[in-house]
């Protein structure tokens, strides 16, 4: 009888096990360092050294110490290991540094790129010329070419390059357009232009009014600092009749005197300005004479060249103020058009042009002291005078 | 024929001269890092120690790998013959540059 052999013991080995227990799965870093594509035997004999300062210093100092030692070493020897790979890592060391700087060089690139890249057009604004309040329309009141300034914005509301927009006419009266977006009027009317850029695409009014003529050679009267007026101007179209649609472009002359709102002109300090006023090819002139707000021409100081004093009469009343001595405006401005007219008179050595009378405005040469100015509510009058007296001295 | 050798090289040299047989790259580390008074790092060490292998001043050789150290060996130093007549040859130039130095600046003592 034979007695079964016993069963040899089964070793089984995990996958740790079987590996060389001097050579466990290294860490992250280390296995991070090793592939720089330094010379292993260097990279060996530096990740060594670190691990055993590492295991020393742990003894020493503790385990975060010696960790925080560890990074900051690991660090350090990255110049070195690199240095290592170019010098004794032959081809392949060479081209993993390359590899390696040109993806740490490129990850700030991707950035930058990204955040600097133009994002797709998401919308287009038509900026109409300065002073029109049509929406989503331009007007053009001159028959030259005329390039529409359009926005292209992206859908956080950023411009892109307004290169981008494209244009191409769809209905209404002829236009000449091209793909830039210059457009020439030929004929009176509203033409639908396309816009497109990207994906986006949107349909624009363009209404041709053409403008020659703008009167609007008058003097306005201010109060310095009071409230604003309109800009009395006209627009004529080339048959003659006003064209209440316009694109106008105004400027100040002296933005101390005056300054622009709109289509309002909100007056400053005393003194005198033009404003130019542009609407397509044409163009005019409005005067501006802000005045010092005065109770009394009583008094008046040298400096004082602007002042208006306010006026109100009633029925066979008359006001007497002294002039001085120089050359001067004098300018009547009624509150209301349809008062009664006042008189006005001048005595003294003093010469005006035209002589008051019909009108409410004169140039004055006041030769001597001792002159004066009555105005008067005639007896006849139908009721109250009410308005200011402006004097302006002409006198350098 | 002199080797022309940085102040690093030379105290690389001296310190592997001066732990014989415990010449290794973490053994010159502290050794160099006490005497000179500053922290040099594990890379700069080693990329020393292998250029004057490159230069054939020093040879190296591998020890059996050890737990404390992740399972890697240590990388140990010895001088050659060229870089025993390195030392020798820095001495020399060191002393020259020395010579006739003493009389004329009074050195304080340590």
């Amino acid at each position: 009888m034979t007695t079964p052999r016993p069963r040899p013991p089964r070793i089984a080995a995990s996958l740790r096990e079987r590996r060389n227990d001097f050579r466990p799965l290294a860490p992250w870093p280390e296995r991070l360092l090793a592939t720089l594509g330094a010379n292993p035997a260097f990279v060996d004999a530096v990740l060594g050294d670190l691990a055993e300062e590492r295991a020393l210093r742990m003894e020493r100092e503790g385990r975060v110490r010696a960790q925080l030692w560890y990074a900051r070493e690991a660090i350090r020897a990255v110049p070195h290991l690199l240095w290592n790979a170019v010098r004794h890592g032959g081809a392949s060391g060479r081209l993993r540094v390359v590899g390696l700087l040109a993806g740490l060089a490129a990850v700030p690139t991707l950035v930058v790129a990204l955040l600097l890249r133009d994002a797709p057009p998401a919308a287009l604004v038509f900026e109409g010329q300065r002073g029109s309040d049509i929406e989503n329309g331009v007007v053009l009141n001159t028959r030259h070419p005329v390039r529409l300034m359009t926005h292209v914005l992206d859908a956080r509301g950023h411009p892109l390059p307004p290169a981008t927009a494209r244009y191409e006419w769809v209905t209404g009266v002829p236009m000449d357009v091209t793909s830039t977006g210059v457009v020439t009027c030929r004929e009176y009317g509203d033409a639908e232009l396309r816009a497109s850029a990207g994906r986006v695409a949107t349909t624009l009014v363009v209404r041709c009014r053409p403008v020659t003529r703008v009167s609007g050679d008058v003097v306005m009267s201010l109060l310095a600092h009071g409230v604003g007026e309109a800009i009395p101007f006209t627009a004529r179209a080339p048959n003659g009749r006003v064209e209440p649609l316009v694109a106008f472009e105004a400027r100040v002359r002296d933005s101390s005197v005056a300054r622009l709102e709109g289509l309002f002109l909100r007056p400053g300090a005393p003194g005198s300005t033009v404003v130019s006023v542009s609407i397509g090819d044409a163009r005019a002139n409005v005067w501006v004479n802000v005045y010092e707000p005065v109770s009394t021409l009583v008094g008046l100081r040298p400096d004082q060249r602007l002042v208006s004093a306010p006026v109100q009469l009633s029925v066979g009343t008359s006001i007497q103020w002294p002039l001085p001595v120089g050359e001067l405006w004098l300018r009547f401005t009624p509150v209301s058009r349809s008062q009664p007219v006042p008189k006005m008179v001048v005595h003294g050595r003093v010469v005006c042009m035209p002589a008051f009378g019909p009108t409410d405005q004169a140039r004055c040469d006041v030769r001597e002291s001792g002159a004066w100015v009555r105005i008067t509510n005639p007896r006849t009058a139908r009721g109250e005078i009410a308005g200011r007296l402006a004097l302006q001295r002409l006198d350098p | 024929m002199t080797t022309s050798l940085g102040t690093l090289e030379l105290s690389a040299l001296l310190s592997v001269a001066r732990l014989g047989d415990d010449a290794y790259g973490l053994a010159v580390r502290q050794d160099l890092s006490e005497r000179a008074g500053r922290d040099y790092s594990v890379g700069a060490i080693y990329t020393t120690l292998q250029r004057l292998e490159d230069k054939g001043l020093l040879a190296s050789r591998a020890s059996e790998p050890l737990p404390v150290r992740g399972g890697r060996s240590r990388r140990h130093f010895r001088l050659t013959g060229a870089g025993s007549r390195a030392i020798r040859d820095a001495e020399r130039q060191t002393a020259s540059m020395w010579d006739g130095v003493g009389t004329r600046i009074r050195v304080r003592p340590a």
